[in-house]
């Protein structure tokens, strides 16, 4: 049997209510890459994946899970791979609203500097 | 507005595990969620590649219920050893929901796999 060491991946959970809504997340940080998770049920049914821009500014999308007409995860990771040049998975599973996505941005982004150093 | 809850209550939960397997730094991270089951099982400590395990139940007069799976790569390399990895660590593990398994190892040798597909069972 291997023998066990310290882990290196680093697991973040936290809830918020958020317009009479309890949101989840889920963050976990790995080498040069992260994931998070965003879901007011506890399912994962969407997830995308999006990669550093390196030649120009935008970087580059692709949903590999559920709906490819469900943009919500897809702009998420765009923005966040932009932001802290890595590869991010996002899934988000939150019910549309625009002034609710904006209140999730706003707090992942409070997590994500303290964990992430941009 | 923004109430922070009691931050211990998690949601999903998971469990992660490491080891040193044939000289290589081994993570596993197991996710819980309602619908699937998340596991990351890496030497590279990234995501690497991103396969869709689903459970197809098969009911054989002969042998009963015999649990069959199917792989497919969403993100990552798609050649037979990846299915093949995925298939012998999932029907070990059988677990009664689909699995979204990521894969980033260094070596890809049978014994690996086992102690690979061992150390997942641990975070179970």
């Amino acid at each position: 049997m291997a023998a066990s060491t310290e882990t290196k991946i680093k697991i973040l959970d936290f809830s918020e209510n958020l317009l009479d809504k309890t949101v989840h997340f889920k963050l976990m940080t790995l080498d040069s890459s992260f994931f998070v998770w965003i879901g007011t049920n506890l399912q994962l049914t969407n997830m995308a994946v999006s990669m550093p821009p390196i030649f120009d500014n935008t970087p580059s999308t692709s949903t590999i899970l559920g709906s490819k007409c469900e943009e919500t995860s897809a702009s998420l990771a765009l923005k966040l791979a932009k932001k802290f040049k890595q590869q991010v998975f996002v899934s988000c599973t939150v019910p549309f609203d625009p002034q609710l996505s904006l209140l999730i941005e706003k707090r992942l982004m409070e997590e994500l500097k303290k964990y992430i150093g941009s | 507005m923004a109430a922070s809850m009691n931050s211990s209550v998690r949601a999903v939960p998971s469990k992660q595990a490491a080891a040193d397997i044939a000289g290589h730094h081994t993570e596993i991270v197991v996710m819980k969620f309602q619908d699937q089951l998340f596991i990351i099982a890496s030497q590279f400590m990234k995501i690497g590649t991103v396969v869709q395990v689903t459970r197809d139940v098969i009911s054989d007069e002969v042998q009963g219920h015999v649990p069959m799976f199917s792989t497919k790569v969403l993100l990552g390399k798609d050649e037979p050893m990846t299915h093949v990895m995925a298939k012998t660590i999932v029907t070990e593990l059988n677990p009664p929901t689909s699995v979204l398994l990521t894969l980033a190892l260094k070596v890809t040798t049978p014994d690996v796999v086992q102690q690979v597909t061992d150390l997942i069972k641990t975070c179970l």
